[in-house]
């Protein structure tokens, strides 16, 4: 593989609930996945702050990612956006089992999986040009989103198999920063693919409240 | 008359539109963070890779977009809803 082309193919971006529906379904594939991830998992139960770091190691193992390409497809196949949300809501349970609300990242994090998987399912032709359009001119920005997702799924599977009970405090910290970036990528993708000029288009201009009311209608 | 914003706002159709369907209090709220985003009392977070120069103010769990990439002025782009409440 030449270096042009390294550098033009996205990493893979994994959804956060991705792995976690094997917590539901506890197939033979997210069995193994989490046979592989046991260690980080206990890394990431140990120091939740250590999460990018682990997510960019498994960024490059070659294993991991044959792994997920495998449970996204699984996920893609078997999961209903019903059995998507009720898998968030677990996450959400155990954090307010003790006082935690995640309300808002749990939100951003089902609005991205659902609205990607939508558009993976429904719309996979325009999708799937603006993701590689984006990665092309943004390998930086993409690697970042990559990274990201990996270390939210990491988080988010922790919450649940792990025992850090004293733990879950920090892992939430980190999940509501790593959400709220997320939440940049969802939009910026969401605008990227419904370009419209007409839409776009200035209808009016305020220069103080008062025009700024009549433009927008209020009395 | 009012007094006059630190920023001239441009408002697309997309905002007019998405704004119009806000219920009274969300329209309130708007127009509150409005007010301080053009008088240059807070700033958003950037969006990425080519949508940079677009910016995300949350109002509850209301996304305002806009851009301030020209100087003086503010280009508001849209005002989304999160799709539902999902817990």
């Amino acid at each position: 593989m030449n270096a042009l082309m390294t550098s033009t193919i996205p990493p893979p971006t994994p959804l956060p609930s991705q792995a976690l529906s094997g917590v539901v379904t506890r197939s033979r594939l997210y069995t193994v996945f989490l046979e592989f991830l046991r260690p980080w998992i206990e890394r990431v139960a140990d120091d939740p702050s250590a999460v990018e770091d682990i997510a960019q190691k498994l960024l490059g193992d070659t294993r991991f990612l044959y792994l997920l390409i495998m449970l996204s497809q699984d996920m893609m196949l078997r999961v209903s956006e019903d059995e998507l949300r009720n898998i968030y809501k677990t996450v959400y349970n155990r954090f307010r089992e003790i006082g935690i609300d995640l309300e808002d990242s749990i939100e951003i994090m089902i609005e991205h999986d659902l609205w990607k998987l939508r558009q993976i399912k429904k719309n996979f032709n325009n999708f799937i040009s603006i993701y590689i359009d984006f990665a092309i001119k943004n390998p930086e920005d993409t690697y970042r989103y990559a990274v990201i997702l990996t270390a939210l799924m990491l988080l988010l599977i922790t919450s649940i198999e792990a025992e850090p009970r004293e733990k879950l405090k920090l892992m939430a910290d980190e999940i509501k920063r790593l959400a709220d970036e997320l939440e940049l990528y969802t939009l910026t993708l969401m605008m990227a693919l419904e370009k419209s000029d007409e839409k776009n288009k200035v209808v009016a201009t305020a220069k103080n409240l008062e025009e700024l009311k009549k433009a927008l209608e209020i009395e | 008359m009012s007094s006059e914003y630190k920023h001239i706002s441009e408002i697309s159709k997309h905002f007019k539109k998405s704004f119009k369907s806000l219920d009274k209090e969300m329209k309130q709220r708007t127009i509150e963070k409005l007010e301080e985003l053009l008088k240059g009392q807070i700033s958003g977070e950037p969006l990425k890779g080519e949508y940079k120069g677009f910016k995300r103010i949350r109002i509850g769990k209301y996304k305002l977009i806009y851009s301030d990439s020209e100087p003086c002025k503010i280009y508001l782009y849209n005002i989304r809803p999160r799709e539902t409440a999902y817990i």
